[in-house]
């Protein structure tokens, strides 16, 4: 369709589409980086059970520690990876190492891996700068209790090792909805209060619920007349974390930033038990010595009051250090076993669903995208998330699949508001459901992905129980629907101006068009399946979308602009046909500087497994792409 | 009788040559008083005298601000009959209190305006040096006796004398006093201070300051207003600003300029500050990731006069959307292109109209947040909302205000509300340290409520080429 074979006022309203395909997909060459934007994440790996998550850098510190869900605040006080690595080996929490000789040893980059396929437990080797001897650190999260454990082995070294653990802890009780910042920027206003019980051979971090400027008060006069341990507990529930080991103590260091990290790395004696503010804390243990072989363990505990948190170390000291582990990985792998429908055993596939279980919220069925520092990584993004709902889906866990649908159903907004409409949904919401992106960044790309994860997931189902499923996903879809059948334009049809990533506000791009065809398309794919009157309507709407993408493809040369696994999940909603008339799979695209048709679009298998590589053990995003590309046909 | 008469005569010639123990005692009595009196008057003459005071007094060389007030006490009653001043006594009475008692305590002196006037005399001259501050009084007889009883229990170190914490020495009449010696030896050193500025009034205060831009002001607080001048050079332009007070439905806050670049000789107060370096670094970031196109270098050429206006912040949601609005005047006849259409080139706004004046709408986040374009008999409009852009279109009123260079007006009241709703905000999601909500409103609130109950700020400043001359001044809510 030529344009000068066009009448004239036919070319004035077309004219506008052009320029707006043309400058729409220029302009996507140059997408924003997400990491630029907010920090490189700062972890190697994650181990966690859907409450607690704990990230381990590559120098083996612990740089975040997110509870009571992998999305919810970071406890734990990591500023945003250095560029210089030798400074981030002392943030958030670590050992450190005191030589006979005197010299001290902190982190330093090390080699980090999962100690087994099917296990969650962490191993970071040779992590200590200019040591003499070797380290390895093993760290876990418990399957099934809010606690971390950890143990450092040190060999190599006849003479005694002085073992201390460090960490600057910063519980926090609030999450900030629309701003993902409350623990990443801010850091400083989070933290209340640190002491050492010696009786209990404790150390406990911790914030109460909506601290009054009463409660500061009080906690400074505590900590001004060196009060007893008793008069701490008092203050209530909030977020407590406390710490202790089954090696004997030697020293317990709190105090206000800096002070007890400095105080150990200058051999000084501790001057404080209390302190109040933004704290830290550090413990000096006596290791196991057993001829050349030096350990110590530590064991973290998660609670929202002292009880809590006394408990779970009470439980953990009597069960010991090994047990725990056996107790975990066994979780771990009869978990596997049992939920792993294709029972194929593939050591990578087992670490992606690892990954991607220990993203989730046990109570929410969200998935954190990367439960991670910096925050905003820590978020369930729906336009991302569709395809970790499809990764579940193909590597038979149909069940986790279904449970990460119902919550982005749950965020489907119901009422009209400013800039909220009706059948919107939030382009990030914390695991618990809160929405995490500011109100006004409008995102229909978000609702036309979980359309199509709703229609991709059923379609894997039996048919019985795929009827049973869309009729209980009725009413979030027919909002969905008509949200995005209804975001238009009007004379055009082009749908109108949604939050774009790449530029950080609205715009028209030819990638939206191309989604929002996806999502109407999976709509009207449900309705006709159900026999529902929005069919038709929508049907119709999906031909609008098609027209003008056909116009584009007819009337611009360039090729389409597309992710590449866009056509794999088009697939699932659109079928291929072999008309001869033009249809949306003629559209030209380019795959490795070759021009070819989307019907004939690879997987990008290669590319995936190359990108997705350093990330498998702590992007639940990354893992799940990961999964996909192993689970097809022509991956083996 | 003459016996009689002569008698008692004789008697009373006899009382005064020998008067009895008890009329000895009365005039004893009486003389006493009168020289009670005489010495009072002697003592009244000599504390005037003492007061009266040459010259301004001595403070430091190179003080970055200097302030003046001929007769501090009076400036202070005129202070505390301020409608202002019973709300800070009512809203803020631990604050009044604090700041009463941490005066007594470093001076001694009940702080009430007519013991200072006995105690310290009239005028006072206080200034800062490389953030040291101090002052110069002129006292009378009642603290150079105070001062030679302190000499009794303190003797002096290089020359000063410590009275709880301050320092202070005298020189040629005057009382140096400050936290800091430093403060005081370098007034001890320069001359008496000759510049306090062009104006003066018994009841003002004249300030001088060399930093950031050189200036001076005459702050009268009965007649609620501070003027002075700026020593910075801006192009001067014999036309008033026109839109000021143009504005309908009463914004929050108005700014206008004659020239868009108007403030840059200001941006140097506020580029190093962490806030400023802040926003250089994501906002740069920002803006670039935008991608907008950008406007051709003579844009603003046609223009003569740019004005932005606050109308609210919507806080229903977490995030605050700021509800916002700017004019921009054209010299020439209207007609042409908005100005900022050049913005609009990389996109596709909507096109629109309000009121059957055409323009266009470009979402930038959301209805919320749109780039809305339109033009108005010489005017065109930018807002941040359509519903804006349909009540201001065809409604301003412009009118000459007393300024042809900056304008700035501001509702203290709905200043304060929406201050009082964001910080409720605020420590309602634990981002105040310390404060919950309940603690803001005990300790916060009271002090956005008083500044709520300011009515109107005007400022007012035009230049002369060489100079801003500029006038501030509060008014009852409503227009002037």
């Amino acid at each position: 369709m030529a344009m000068s074979n066009l009448p004239p006022t036919h070319r004035a309203t077309l004219l506008p589409l052009l320029l707006f395909f043309a400058l729409g997909g220029m302009s996507a060459l140059h997408a924003l980086d997400f990491e630029t934007a907010f920090g490189k994440p700062d972890a190697a790996a994650i181990t966690g059970n859907g409450g607690l998550c704990v990230a381990v850098g590559p120098c083996g510190q612990i740089t975040s520690c997110r509870w009571p869900s992998p999305g919810y605040c970071n406890q734990l006080s990591c500023t945003p990876a250095a560029q210089d690595k030798a400074q981030s080996n002392v943030l958030g929490a670590a050992w450190a190492l005191r030589t006979a000789d005197g010299r001290f040893h902190e982190a330093a980059p090390g080699q980090v891996a999962c100690a087994a396929p099917t296990s969650t437990a962490i191993e970071v080797r040779d992590s200590f700068q200019d040591a003499p001897f070797t380290t390895r650190q093993t760290l876990f999260v418990h399957s099934s209790r809010d606690l971390l454990a950890l143990r450092l082995d040190v060999r190599g070294e006849t003479a005694p090792v002085r073992f201390f653990w460090r960490a600057d802890f910063t519980p926090c009780a609030r999450l900030l909805p629309e701003w993902p910042l409350a623990d990443w920027a801010c850091g400083a206003i989070n933290d209340f209060a640190v002491f050492a019980d010696p009786d209990r051979k404790t150390v406990y971090h911790f914030r109460p619920a909506a601290p009054r400027a009463d409660d500061w008060q009080r906690a400074r006069e505590l900590v001004g007349r060196n009060a007893g341990p008793a008069e701490w507990y008092a203050f209530g529930d909030g977020v407590w974390i406390a710490y202790t080991s089954p090696n004997p103590w030697r020293a317990a260091y709190c105090g206000t930033a800096g002070e007890p990290f400095r105080q150990t790395e200058t051999d000084s004696r501790p001057t404080q038990r209390a302190a109040v503010g933004n704290v830290q804390s550090a413990l000096e243990l006596e290791p196991d010595v057993q001829a050349e072989d030096q350990s110590a363990v530590l064991l973290v505990a998660f609670g929202k009051n002292r009880d809590q948190v006394d408990a779970l170390l009470r439980d953990a000291m009597t069960a010991g250090f090994a047990q725990l582990r056996s107790e975990t990985e066994g979780y771990w792998a009869q978990w596997l076993k049992e939920t792993d429908t294709i029972h194929d055993a593939n050591p990578l596939r087992q670490r992606c669903l690892l990954t991607i279980a220990q993203a989730t919220d046990r109570q929410s069925g969200a998935i954190a995208a990367a439960p991670v520092s910096p925050s905003p990584n820590a978020l369930d993004f729906p336009r991302e998330g569709a395809w970790t709902t499809l990764a579940l889906d193909l590597a038979g866990y149909p069940a986790a699949a279904e449970r990460h649908l119902n919550f982005y159903k749950k965020l489907v907004r119901q009422q009209d508001k400013r800039g909220m409409p009706a059948g919107s949904l939030p382009a990030a919401a914390y695991t618990n459901g809160v929405e995490a992106a500011p109100h006004l960044v409008l995102e229909t790309d978000a609702v036309a992905w979980t359309l199509g994860s709703i229609w991709q997931h059923t379609r894997l189902l039996k048919e019985t129980a795929r009827a049973a499923q869309l009729n209980a996903a009725w009413p979030g879809v027919e909002a969905m629907g008509r949200f995005l059948s209804h975001w238009t334009e009007g004379n055009a049809g082009v749908p109108l101006h949604s939050f774009q990533r790449e530029f950080l506000r609205d715009r028209q791009t030819e990638r939206s068009l191309w989604t929002t065809f996806m999502g109407v398309a999976a709509a009207a794919n449900i309705a006709r399946t159900l026999g529902r009157v929005q069919a038709e309507e929508w049907k119709q709407r999906q031909d609008e979308l098609e027209s003008l993408i056909q116009f584009r493809c007819l009337n611009d040369p360039e090729p389409v602009r597309l992710p590449p696994t866009f056509p794999f999940w088009l697939q699932g909603i659109l079928p291929k046909t072999k008309d001869i008339t033009w249809d949306i799979w003629q559209a030209e695209v380019e795959v490795d500087g070759q021009r070819m048709p989307l019907a004939n679009a690879p997987f990008p298998i290669d590319a995936l497994r190359k990108d997705t590589e350093a990330r498998l053990l702590f992007d639940s995003s990354a893992a799940a792409m990961r999964l996909i590309a192993e689970s097809l046909p022509n991956s083996r | 009788m003459e016996r009689g008469v002569g008698g008692e005569l004789s008697r009373r010639m006899e009382t005064v040559q020998n008067p009895s123990p008890r009329n000895r005692r009365i005039a004893r009595g009486w003389l006493a008083l009168l020289a009670a009196l005489l010495v009072y008057a002697l003592l009244v003459l000599l504390d005037q005298h003492l007061k009266r005071a040459p010259h301004p007094g001595f403070r430091p060389e190179q003080a970055s601000c200097t302030a003046f007030a001929p007769d501090a006490p009076q400036t202070w009653m005129a202070l505390k009959r301020l409608p202002a001043a019973k709300t800070v006594r009512d809203e803020l009475p631990r604050w009044v209190h604090q700041a009463e008692l941490a005066l007594r305590l470093a001076t001694g002196i009940r702080p009430e305006p007519e013991r200072w006037r006995v105690w310290l005399g009239p005028q006072m001259l206080a200034s800062i040096r490389d953030g040291q501050w101090g002052v110069c009084v002129r006292p009378g007889v009642l603290l150079h006796a105070a001062h030679w009883a302190n000499r009794l229990v303190a003797s002096s170190v290089d020359g000063f004398y410590t009275y709880r914490g301050l320092r202070y020495a005298w020189r040629e009449g005057f009382l140096v006093a400050s936290p800091w010696p430093e403060y005081v030896r370098a007034a001890l050193q320069a001359a008496p201070c000759a510049n306090t500025g062009a104006e003066s009034r018994p009841d003002g205060v004249s300030l001088v300051w060399n930093n950031p831009v050189p200036g001076e002001a005459l702050l009268v607080p009965g007649d609620l207003e501070l003027r002075g001048r700026l020593t910075v050079s801006i192009p001067h332009t014999p036309e008033s600003l026109r839109l000021p007070d143009a504005w309908p439905n009463d914004p929050m806050l108005t700014v206008s300029m004659q020239r868009l670049d108007a403030l840059s000789p200001f941006w140097s107060l506020f580029a190093d500050t962490a806030a400023a370096q802040w926003l250089e670094r994501h906002g740069t970031a920002l803006v670039t990731a935008w991608r907008f196109p950008a406007l051709p270098d003579n844009w603003d050429a046609r223009l003569s006069e740019a004005a932005l206006a606050l109308y609210d912040v919507d806080i229903s949601e977490i995030t605050p959307v700021p509800e916002c609005a700017a004019a921009l005047r054209d010299r020439e006849a209207p007609g042409g292109t908005h100005p900022l259409a050049p913005l609009l080139t990389g996109d596709h706004p909507i096109p629109y109209a309000w009121n059957a004046h055409p323009g266009q709408i470009l979402p930038v986040f959301g209805e919320k947040c749109s780039l809305c374009l339109a033009g108005d008999e010489g005017y065109w409009l930018v807002t941040t909302q359509e519903p804006l852009m349909g009540r201001l279109l065809g409604h301003l009123s412009p009118r000459p205000a007393p300024a042809n260079t900056f304008a700035l007006r501001l509702n203290c009241k709905k200043a304060g509300g929406l201050a009082s709703n964001v910080l409720r905000r605020a420590a309602a999601l634990e981002l105040i340290p310390e404060m919950d909500p309940r603690d803001l409103e005990r300790e916060w609130l009271p002090a956005v409520h008083v500044i709520s109950q300011l009515g109107r700020l005007s400022v007012d400043a035009s230049s002369d080429g060489k100079q801003v001359i500029f006038a501030a001044r509060l008014s009852e809510d409503g227009h002037e």
